[in-house]
């Protein structure tokens, strides 16, 4: 519970670096929480990684992709905050560790780990913007 | 209708998006909905839009007319600025402004403050590190190294970027967040060195290059979309460099 609240601050705080408008945050923070929620549900049903990180992503990126259209924002203002909750850390951080200590087998895994999931996590940016793009049409100019 | 004013409409607005954080696919759509909106036949302004530089050139009856800027380096972040300019085009189209008011609108918009002062920024960079420390398995208590060293690091990349490349300036900002975590751990203060250093070095992710150039990349601006990602690239090798000089200074420290 307390790691959910404590994504929400983590997000807004993102969210406030890079200068979002303040009527955006309250979403911004949900869509923290959203991500979070995922990356709990998955560690606690034993989903994969990488699969848990494209779904929490493609959520994400789809929730972002239908508040911008809502709010009439850029995308980019939901979804570069929202998913940020999602970066492989400790796995990066791991495997740097890793070679730093000559383990270069174990931090070769560690690090295709890392790219994998970081390689999920862009898909589903990918897939939500090429869903949204066909299922909203860009009118005139409300698109994005 | 003054085709000098709209060429200039539409550069200030894209200089002033691609500083801002804008994705390039945006600031070319931006344009041309701006040229329409002040007043020009749809298709007769076209414009090339690159991380670096813009191009626009309108064509009349009495012939075409071509501008170039250079843009340097992204400034700072705003995403409320990019906002206020897509509003901007947008009421611009719906007839809301005339060419001069919209000149004016985006003067104001450039001189904005920023819209969160600077201790406000100070205090979320450190949340936001504080927060990821424990997220990643710190204790509570570790929520302060990490905050330190979010700050340090947030810190050290503002002032830097003024002076130096930026990803010099995040090498050297994910070195003294890594740093001061591993001391951190070394005097004894904490166990969670890897939490602190992911909560301190988190900031400076290139969380928005990755998104803008998968989306220009989606919007066939391959040319922008491959330059940012190697952008992106850059960025997290000098954090992995920063962190692995880190981890490799831990051992001799104390």
């Amino acid at each position: 519970m307390i790691i959910i609240v404590l994504s929400m601050v983590a997000t807004v705080s993102f969210a406030i670096l890079y200068q979002i408008p303040a009527r955006a945050i309250v979403s911004v923070g949900c869509l923290g929480a959203v991500a979070e929620l995922f990356a709990f549900a998955a560690a606690r049903y034993h989903v994969g990684q990488v699969a848990a990180s494209f779904a929490a992503s493609l959520v994400v990126s789809l929730l972002s992709e239908a508040l911008a259209r809502v709010q009439r924002m850029p995308v980019t203002v939901f979804a570069v905050p929202g998913i940020i909750v999602l970066v492989p850390g400790m796995q990066a951080y791991a495997a740097m560790k890793d070679f730093v200590v000559h383990q270069y087998v174990l931090g070769l895994a560690t690090g295709t780990q890392t790219v994998l999931i970081a390689g999920a996590l862009a898909s589903g940016l990918v897939i939500a913007g090429v869903l949204a793009r066909s299922v909203w049409r860009p009118r005139i100019h409300e698109s994005d | 209708m003054d085709e000098e004013q709209i060429l200039h409409l539409c550069m200030q607005a894209g200089c002033l998006l691609l500083r801002c954080g804008g994705e390039t696919s945006r600031v070319e759509q931006t344009i041309a909905h701006m040229s329409i909106g002040a007043g020009a036949a749809p298709g007769s302004v076209h414009s090339f839009v690159t991380p670096t530089g813009i191009f626009v050139s309108m064509t009349t009856e009495t012939g075409t007319t071509t501008r170039l800027t250079r843009v340097s380096g992204p400034a700072r972040m705003d995403l409320s600025k990019v906002t206020r300019i897509n509003d901007l085009s947008r009421r611009l189209q719906r007839g809301a402004y005339t060419v001069t008011e919209a000149l004016a609108e985006l003067d104001r918009i450039e001189t904005f403050a920023p819209l969160y002062p600077r201790w406000i920024q100070m205090l979320a960079a450190a949340c936001s590190s504080g927060s990821f420390t424990v997220i990643m398995g710190g204790r509570p208590l570790d929520f302060l190294f990490g905050a330190a060293g979010g700050l340090l690091a947030q810190e050290i990349t503002g002032w830097l970027t003024q002076y130096a490349p930026r990803f010099f300036a995040v090498l050297l900002a994910a070195l003294g967040g890594a740093l001061l975590a591993v001391a951190s751990s070394a005097f004894g203060f904490t166990h969670h060195e890897g939490a602190i250093i992911i909560g301190a070095i988190l900031p400076l992710l290139p969380g928005l290059a990755v998104t803008n150039s998968i989306r220009d990349l989606l919007a066939g601006d391959l040319v922008a979309g491959v330059a940012r990602g190697a952008e992106a690239v850059f960025t997290a090798a000098a954090i992995a460099v920063a962190v692995a000089v880190a981890i490799g200074v831990s051992p001799h420290l104390a």
